[in-house]
């Protein structure tokens, strides 16, 4: 149900209440024009509010990046990198917005995490990648930021933030929230987003579509489902903490995932696990950190 | 002078003769795919790999490398196929070619021209995209060379049908690319150059809340910077699908692996 439904549902019940009351007719009116004012600073606000344009998502996206890159300082490893943005843009390829490049990179960091900011730029650290063991893993993964991505859930959270945070009327009568002085607050709430979590329903939403995903690609299905239940294992681990509280409980996640896995058609199904080129990666990366001088 | 201008005629029809040939037998080709043209809304995208070095190779996997990606859109009597070969470290700009009912075009930036009349038409890899089966084919196919050896391998995977009748059946190019490709556009979209980087953008913050509490940040906008500079080109990723058997490749047999 949309939100000037509800509200031109709320304006007519009132409109019933206040007919049946003996004072009726100046009463009637104000709240007539009352209802009016509010119906139509509703609709103001569920359109005007809403369009954020690529470009502009692209510019909260990199700001947001460059928050991340803040928090946790991005790998300068060339040939990690590459490997991961390798694996992203197989699975990005899949249903790729045509309007945006897909960027990858490792965070150095033992937290496992992975972040994935608006206008195509996804994260995953270090910590995230000694959990996994095969590339169909790391691919499920990457899906699952892409699918943050492509559903604009951070967007989304910015505007809705906005409209919480500067109250309708404001909002309605502010139509660009990121002109000017707004694009640094649409960049820290869509930091803070990323850093509190999203939704329940996105990240489920995220797996459903990271598995399907995957898939497609022609990794092994079963990667999001067993990097998940790695998780859960390690759910005691400090490196989980800050994922533990943002995203929903493995549980949960996993039925999903099986549910998804199930609903694709056996002849859809990919395969590759490619253990060993992961492997190989892994072990790169590992030596290249402790390695002396760093 | 006279019988010099009958001889020199005469030997100007010579030459005209394989041409003329050549000419017909892609209009056959055409009339013959225009008939065998299936039913009903269907797109799919075709991964082609030729012969490493000359016009056949011996076996099928091991001497073939990436040629380019065609895309088709069918809709009833209609059909649009695009052509994108591999050039350098990416794709080239597509060779589009619209059948809009009645005989097939070549389209291009200044317009539309019949197919069978234009110099494209000579074009190999276009003539053997043309004699292919425009309805259901398998997965994995691999098309013999006239002199023995293989001429190509082709691996075809189905693509959503959600396009635009109305864009892909016309005689003219909108004006940035097609449009029409959802699968891999991004990844041969020009924006993925690697040198190419967005303009100088948002700093971010020096706060945010996190599910731990509030922490101070230092943004770090050239650590971005360094990011755009580090995508990969079309060839890599063609390779790297190709080292994995990744789909597309996913569909050739197991003796062809490489």
């Amino acid at each position: 149900m949309s939100g000037g439904l509800v509200v031109r549902l709320a304006v007519a019940t009132g409109l019933l209440a206040v007919s049946a009351a003996p004072a009726g007719a100046q009463i009637f009116d104000r709240v007539r024009e009352r209802a009016e004012q509010v119906v139509g600073v509703a609709e103001k606000v569920g359109t005007a509010v809403v369009p954020i344009s690529t470009e502009q998502e692209i510019e909260i996206g990199r700001g947001i990046a460059a928050t991340v890159a803040g928090r946790y300082p991005v790998s300068r490893d060339t040939v990690l990198t590459r490997y991961v943005n390798l694996v992203g843009n197989v699975v990005a390829g899949v249903d790729p917005r045509p309007d945006i490049v897909y960027r990858f990179a490792v965070l150095d960091s033992d937290e496992v995490n992975a972040f994935a900011s608006p206008g195509g730029y996804v994260f995953v650290t270090r910590g995230a990648l000694r959990l996994m063991e095969d590339e169909a893993m790391l691919a499920a993964v990457l899906a699952h930021e892409v699918a943050h991505v492509n559903q604009r859930d951070v967007i989304e959270e910015i505007q809705d933030r906005a409209r919480t945070d500067l109250g309708i009327r404001e909002a309605a009568e502010r139509v660009d929230i990121t002109g000017g002085e707004y694009l640094e607050k649409a960049i820290g709430a869509g930091a803070n987003a990323l850093f509190m979590g999203l939704s329940r329903e996105d990240e489920i939403e995220a797996d459903t579509i990271g598995v399907r995903t995957a898939s497609a690609a022609g990794y092994d299905r079963g990667g999001l489902q067993r990097f998940v239940s790695r998780l859960e294992q390690h759910e005691d681990d400090a490196t989980l903490s800050l994922l533990t509280k943002t995203h929903p409980d493995p549980d949960d996640r996993l039925r999903a995932i099986d549910a998804a896995e199930k609903r694709i058609p056996a002849d859809r199904r990919g395969h590759v696990v490619a253990a060993e080129r992961f492997r190989r990666h892994l072990e790169r990366m590992e030596a290249a950190t402790s390695a002396p001088g760093r | 002078m006279r019988p010099l201008r009958i001889v020199g005629a005469a030997l100007a029809i010579g030459a005209l003769l394989p041409a003329v040939g050549a000419a017909q037998a892609l209009q056959a080709t055409l009339d013959a795919r225009r008939e065998a043209l299936p039913g009903g809304k269907h797109a799919w995208q075709e991964t082609w790999l030729v012969p490493e070095e000359g016009a056949a190779a011996p076996e099928a996997s091991q001497a073939t490398r990436f040629a380019g990606r065609v895309t088709a859109y069918q809709d009833a009597r209609k059909e649009r196929l695009e052509l994108r070969a591999a050039s350098g470290d990416g794709l080239a700009e597509p060779v589009v070619v619209v059948l809009d009912g009645e005989q097939y075009w070549l389209v291009t930036r200044v317009g539309a021209t019949p197919l069978a009349q234009s110099a494209r038409a000579s074009d190999p890899w276009l003539a053997l995209v043309l004699s292919g089966p425009p309805g259901e084919t398998p997965a994995h196919r691999v098309l013999p060379a006239d002199a023995g050896g293989v001429a190509a391998v082709v691996l075809r995977a189905t693509e959503p049908t959600d396009f635009e009748s109305s864009s892909a059946f016309a005689l003219k190019l909108p004006q940035a690319g097609s449009g029409l490709m959802r699968s891999g556009l991004a990844a041969f979209s020009p924006a993925n150059d690697p040198s190419v980087t967005a303009a100088a953008g948002a700093r971010g913050v020096d706060q945010v809340r996190t599910a731990s509490g509030t922490v101070s940040v230092t943004p770090d906008p050239a650590a971005v910077q360094w990011m755009e500079g580090q995508g990969v080109t079309p060839m890599a990723l063609e390779r790297f699908r190709l080292e994995a058997r990744l789909a597309p490749y996913d569909a050739l047999p197991a003796e062809a692996e490489s």
